[in-house]
């Protein structure tokens, strides 16, 4: 794909071009979408809404980074979800499918135990994710799911660099205490063992915070959290 | 050295464990991350939440890749219905009812100030002002040549009341003459108009007109109605004029008793004040004309008030459309 020539013409106006480069794109979108809302269906209005607006400010569009800027689009179309949702307070916050409906990709070299294992891996990640604000939940994706730079993170986000830094950093301790605090959720070989002494001392934490309220809800039926 | 206070009192242990996660990304300088390796090679604590961070870290990577659910490309029929449903939604055409009002509104305007709402409103408010001003002016001019010339006389509007009903013929014919289109304005009363007029009884043969505008304008101030801006700017140039109002109500009232003023001696002694007189009533009396055809016309164009009626509704239809706009916006 030469990604330079189908911008061109998706600034043309040509339809068929802009859709080569969804295609490319739709994958890290609608994961973007996914990861921040935490429901496939909020994920999936967000993508098309964010395609949609792409499609009519690609005129507009300076050069430079067509993934930073596609990837702000979509970002911007996931707090106009969030925003929608919260002005809606009384629609259930459960009502989203859980995440047994959810589709992943796989790697073929990966033998079936260990797809399931990476499986419930994103369910408490996803589980962990619901429990930070909008703003740190959004760079700890782009940062560490989606493998961003910090540069990159702070022109899609528009931050300064040292906020997307200070956020990027409480976000990463807020997920690692509540990891930690559910490690007995995570399959055996993604769990934290301690060099020293073993299980130890932090498994006391675990077995102490193993009645968490989001453990429960995550056992019982799911960990959307969008809304 | 872990116990060392830096700056905002924080000490190295807190400082590093912050920076942890700088740390492991290395975005650090160089000088923090020389002190971040020194604090963590005796530190266990901080050693262990780099690690936990290298771990979380680790996982979010390894987290799986959610599979698309459907394909987002854009189909005509996507980009199409999108644009005319917000044509065809309520927003899109409470929009256009506010282009339309706005519209209207303007041209209501523009119609006020064409047929003359505003402008010819304020001209003819204006007029008189500007010619009873002047006359006021020569008349105070005029009034210290006769102060000067004639030493002994109360004031000189006394002298004119005095003149007037001493010599009627020019002043009195002429009072009555503007007097008679105007009993309304005669009715709000200023003050020398009236001298003239009620003066005409008893003087040779003045008009009926103006004898039957001269028990109204006699009255110093009835105002039964507040009087237009006009006639309140009027009444408070003349005030002076008014102060000296009953003074000539003194001498026209024995003049129509039939007893001589006081001062008709001199009145009649001396033939400059009647010229003064003669000369000098119309030109008081000619604002009020004018003043009067301004009141008139208001009456006359009385259908001014649909065009405000119309601008007060555009006004309220439009304040309304602006506020379902806002709601149906915050709304969404």
């Amino acid at each position: 794909m030469d990604e330079p020539t189908l911008i061109a013409e998706a600034r043309q106006g040509d339809r068929e071009a802009f859709n080569e480069l969804i295609v490319h794109y739709q994958s890290l979108a609608y994961n973007v979408a996914y990861r921040v809302l935490g429901s496939q269906d909020a994920a999936a209005d967000a993508t098309q809404d964010a395609f949609l607006s792409a499609y009519r400010a690609i005129g507009r569009f300076r050069g430079g980074s067509f993934r930073a800027w596609l990837t702000r689009i979509v970002t911007n179309a996931c707090y106009d979800q969030l925003r929608a949702k919260q002005r809606q307070p009384t629609a259930p916050l459960d009502s989203d499918p859980d995440q047994e409906s959810e589709e992943w990709v796989m790697d073929p070299g990966e033998r079936p135990e260990e797809q399931v294992e990476r499986q419930e891996l994103g369910r408490v990640i996803q589980c962990g994710l619901a429990t930070l604000p909008a703003d740190q939940r959004t760079i700890v994706v782009l940062s560490d799911i989606q493998g961003m730079s910090y540069d990159e993170v702070a022109h899609v986000t528009a931050l300064a660099l040292g906020t997307v830094k200070s956020r990027l950093n409480r976000g990463r301790r807020k997920l690692r205490d509540y990891l930690m605090r559910n490690q007995e959720l995570l399959p055996a070989r993604y769990r934290l063992h301690d060099e020293t002494a073993g299980i130890g001392g932090l498994g006391n934490l675990l077995l102490e915070c193993s009645v968490n309220r989001c453990a429960i809800r995550l056992l019982g039926r799911g960990v959307g959290y969008y809304g | 050295m872990a116990n060392r206070r830096w700056k905002l009192g924080k000490t190295e242990h807190e400082i590093v464990s912050e920076q942890l996660s700088l740390y492991m990304d290395q975005q650090l300088t160089a000088f923090d991350r020389a002190r971040a390796e020194q604090h963590l090679s005796a530190c266990a604590e901080c050693r262990q939440g780099l690690r936990s961070l290298r771990w979380t870290r680790q996982l979010l990577r390894q987290a799986p890749v959610a599979r698309v659910p459907r394909s987002f490309v854009i189909r005509e029929a996507d980009v199409v219905p999108a644009r005319m449903a917000g044509r065809r939604g309520p927003v899109f055409a409470l929009r256009w009812a506010t282009a339309i009002v706005v519209a209207l509104l303007v041209l209501v305007f523009a119609g006020d100030l064409y047929t003359g709402g505003l402008l010819t409103g304020a001209r003819l408010a204006s007029a008189p002002m500007v010619a009873y001003e002047r006359a006021v002016e020569k008349q105070a001019v005029e009034g210290e040549q006769v102060v000067a010339t004639q030493e002994g006389t109360p004031s000189v509007v006394a002298d004119e009341a005095l003149q007037v009903a001493g010599m009627p013929s020019p002043t009195a014919e002429a009072a009555a003459r503007m007097a008679a289109p105007e009993k309304k304005v005669e009715a709000t009363g200023a003050g020398a108009a009236p001298t003239g007029a009620e003066a005409a009884p008893t003087g040779a043969g003045a008009a009926p007109a103006g004898a039957e505008a001269a028990p109204t304008g006699s009255e110093p101030a009835p105002t039964g109605t507040p009087p237009p801006p006009g006639a309140v700017a009027l009444s408070a140039t003349s005030s002076g004029e008014q102060t000296s109002t009953p003074a000539a109500e003194g001498v026209a009232e024995k003049a129509r008793n039939g007893t001589p003023p006081e001062t008709d001696a001199t009145a009649t002694e001396e033939p400059q004040p009647e010229s003064l007189a003669a000369t000098e009533q119309p030109q008081v009396g000619l604002p009020k004309t004018t003043l009067v055809q301004g009141r008139e016309a208001r009456p006359a164009s009385s259908w001014r008030i649909g065009w405000r009626a119309a601008e007060f509704g555009l006004g309220a239809v439009l304040l309304v459309l602006v506020i379902t706009l806002t709601w149906m916006r915050l709304r969404r």
